[in-house]
């Protein structure tokens, strides 16, 4: 069964919102988490997105890998979407309820 | 994941994306096995970042200068890939040639059995024919320079070529191969023989 949720972008500000990562550990993270995996082109090309839009930013390397956190705004636009997301989903469960 | 795989698939992006990105993102690539879906999933992605890289600046008044440049990375690399590419049809056609052209005796006689099993198979009349396109591509395209630059409001293309002496060899000998086939169609087609 394909993983609920897909948005590579919410996936990584998901595992975002546990704390700073770089790349691997956030492919680790969301497949742990949503069962989604994340190619590395994938996730980077959302990276990139965030990090362009302010969502993200990168901390000081460590080593060769770079890890990124949730910026304020960040936890503002997920809480939002999380927020959109429960409304459908109460919706959702309210609706079959009544199946 | 081998590092010089990671640093080949890197250079599918633009290098204003590699100078921000590019040695985290190899980091990340070394880490991972070097899955088909890994390795198709990077070059899906920075073909993408090229590809908006480009329409930015071909669509926007201001938008950004692109380069797409191989650097010339592993030319010399690709240039021996594109001989081995092109020589199992350098061979057949050179064999050909010394049988029925130069008359070497004997030859034609020694060579008949191997050609008629080659050529009795589309498949690999198909893959002589269309191995030399495919040396070219391969010899040519890591020295390939394009770039696309806003001057006075004006769009500046230009387009390079980073010689490098096996390059040419590989380049050259693919286009003969090609212009013979070529010839070679034209004069079936024209004259029927």
């Amino acid at each position: 069964m394909r993983p609920a949720v897909q948005d590579p972008a919410l996936l990584i500000m998901i595992s975002l919102a546990s704390g700073p990562k770089h790349g691997h550990a956030m492919m680790r993270d969301v497949e742990a988490f949503s069962g989604a995996h994340l190619g590395p082109g994938t996730l980077y090309g959302a990276l990139t997105r965030l990090d362009d839009g302010g969502l993200v930013e990168p901390l000081a390397p460590e080593g060769r890998r770079r890890p990124y956190r949730l910026t304020p705004a960040g936890v503002t636009a997920l809480r939002a979407r999380l927020g959109e997301m429960r409304q459908a989903l109460s919706i959702g469960l309210a609706r079959v309820a009544h199946e | 994941m081998n590092p010089r795989l990671a640093r080949l698939l890197v250079h599918a992006y633009p290098p204003s994306w590699r100078r921000r990105y590019g040695s985290e993102y190899a980091a990340l690539l070394e880490d991972l096995p070097a899955t088909l879906s890994a390795v198709s999933d990077a070059v899906r992605a920075g073909l993408a970042v090229r590809g908006r890289a480009l329409s930015n600046a071909l669509l926007s008044s201001g938008g950004p200068d692109v380069t797409i440049d191989f650097g010339g990375w592993q030319a010399r690399t690709f240039a021996l890939l594109a001989i081995l590419v092109a020589l199992p049809t350098t061979i057949v056609l050179a064999l050909s040639a010394l049988a029925y052209n130069v008359g070497v005796p004997g030859m034609a006689t020694a060579i008949a059995p191997i050609q008629s099993q080659l050529l009795g198979s589309k498949l690999i009349g198909l893959g002589l024919m269309g191995a030399p396109v495919l040396a070219f591509v391969i010899a040519v395209l890591p020295v390939l320079r394009l770039s696309i630059q806003r001057e006075a409001g004006e769009l500046m293309i230009s387009f390079a070529i980073r010689g490098r002496a096996l390059t040419l060899v590989a380049a050259v000998l693919s286009l003969l191969l090609i212009a013979f086939f070529a010839m070679h169609s034209a004069t079936e087609f024209l004259f029927g023989t």
